[in-house]
């Protein structure tokens, strides 16, 4: 693939939005931000993907008319978690088709707890008709179930969980976009207070508002201060069980062997991962499917891999500390792979970052995720 | 609340679903029949303590049950109930829940 990202952009991240920001407002800043790093005019940009929950009745072409964007080429993606990948893989091939010379993708909300609850007690036909009258209060009561699938499957404890958590706090802690920054400890963890039981609240991603955006286009038009990067390879899939499974697994264990064929590369290669981490079981899961975990112990993984910081997992603190700001969710980890390849990540960047793989994971159909996606990408040479 | 949980079963292969689907996955086809299944097993239970946006919020009780048709639903449970109880499933105006099996 021969288009690149040569800027990002980040807006918000707080919990509570000052007067005059909206959701709109974030996803514009996001957007202006990131055209600035990547060294383009407003007019420069021809293309535009967004996703997010909040913005109707306005659909993609008002953003663009309100943003001030005349296009060639426009998305508006309806993925949750797994649109960052999406629209990054619409936009790549975009610009590679010569539909677009410059796409700003750009995820973001302004929810509030409020807003948070009502789109997720009417996520979809199946959750409003036949789990939200259960009183399941979004997705916690069913993502508990599934660790409790996988602590059973797996040998996993409570306190392997908290490692990750510790571990994605520490790496919040140098980066000022992060919502929670203060170190986190072991005692904090295991006392804080059981939202649904096994889920702690430090197991469950804050909501925020803000915007997270990058800008693809190819490398000739990337700026002199930093280098443009490549997504080597990306594959996606949609409902690969019909939710029959445990959710155990995720669509990515069918297309992981494709994306490292794809890549050229092998999973051990990767300097750095960034795994949508609504919960800590869901990055486990998404990194044994993409064979990022040795012999399936994915407790040791947590507990030493990842708790210990040997290999790097979520360093702009994830979600869990970076916080959810609704569809911005799935540009956070793509945002924060491209920092580091671009080695911006001031404050917590990993020594010769070279090559990343981004994940996203989301849309509960009825039990658990339904879309995933991944992408390798490469510091330019 | 009825007894029985509502599915929607594949005239052609004989599949049965939860909730109902448009195209079988199975076969591909579109025939569909109403069926029920009455009998079911705990397999993993949560509380809810907590939700977003709620002042004043009773713990709820909620399953993941395998019926004994196979499927695997969400069902709400009136007490708590251990994993591995054998449960009466009920619809609950589009709602599963799951009872004790006295």
């Amino acid at each position: 693939m021969n288009a690149v990202v040569i800027g990002t952009g980040e807006a918000g991240y707080t919990r509570h939005p000052e007067p005059g920001q909206s959701g709109h407002t974030f996803l514009r800043d996001a957007i202006m931000a990131a055209v600035k790093d990547a060294g383009l005019k407003h007019s420069d940009i021809d293309g535009l993907a967004i996703s997010s929950f909040g913005i109707e009745p306005d659909k993609s072409i008002d953003m663009a008319w309100r943003l001030g964007m005349s296009l060639k080429w426009l998305l508006q993606d309806t993925n949750g978690g797994a649109s960052g990948i999406n629209m990054l893989g619409h936009a790549v091939r975009g610009v590679e088709a010569g539909a677009a010379s410059a796409i700003v993708v750009v995820g973001g909300d302004a929810l509030g707890g409020e807003g948070f609850a009502k789109l997720t007690a009417n996520y979809n036909r199946a959750i409003r008709d036949h789990v939200s009258p259960l009183g399941h209060s979004g997705p916690n009561s069913l993502f508990s179930m599934l660790t409790q699938r996988q602590m059973k499957a797996f040998g996993i404890e409570r306190q392997d969980y908290g490692q990750m958590v510790i571990a994605q706090r520490a790496w919040a802690a140098g980066n000022p976009g992060a919502l929670y920054r203060k170190p986190l400890t072991m005692d904090e963890y295991m006392n804080a207070g059981m939202v649904c039981d096994p889920l702690c609240r430090y197991d469950c991603v804050p909501t925020a508002a803000g915007a997270s955006a990058i800008v693809v286009s190819t490398a000739d038009r990337c700026p002199p201060h930093h280098l443009p990067v490549r997504v080597r390879a990306l594959k996606q899939s949609f409902n690969y069980d019909n939710q029959e499974g445990d959710g155990l697994k995720t669509g990515l264990s069918k297309v992981a062997s494709d994306l490292w064929s794809a890549a050229g590369v092998q999973p051990e290669d990767v300097g750095l991962a960034a795994i949508y981490d609504d919960y800590p079981a869901m990055v486990l899961a998404q990194l044994n499917d993409l064979k990022l975990i040795p012999g399936n112990d994915l407790a040791r993984f947590a507990r030493v891999d990842i708790g210990e910081r040997r290999f790097p997992v979520n360093t702009s603190g994830g979600l869990l500390s970076a916080g959810q700001a609704g569809a911005a969710g799935g540009m956070n980890g793509t945002v924060e792979a491209v920092r580091q390849l671009q080695h911006v990540a001031h404050g917590r960047q990993v020594p010769d970052a070279r090559l990343a793989v981004v994940s996203g994971y989301g849309m509960v159909l009825y039990r658990y995720g339904a879309c995933v996606g991944a992408a390798v990408l490469e510091r330019a040479q | 609340m009825k007894p029985g949980l509502p599915l929607t079963r594949c005239a052609d292969c004989g599949a049965g679903y939860f909730p109902a689907r448009l195209i079988c996955p199975r076969c591909g086809n579109a025939n569909w029949r109403r069926d029920e299944v009455h009998d079911g097993v705990v397999e993993q239970t949560t509380i809810v303590r907590h939700a977003a946006g709620q002042t004043e919020w009773k713990p709820r009780h909620i399953a993941s049950v395998r019926t004994a048709d196979g499927q695997l639903i969400v069902a709400g449970l009136e007490e708590p109930l251990p994993e591995a109880t054998k449960v009466k499933l009920f619809d609950n105006d589009g709602s599963p829940i799951a009872r004790r099996n006295a």
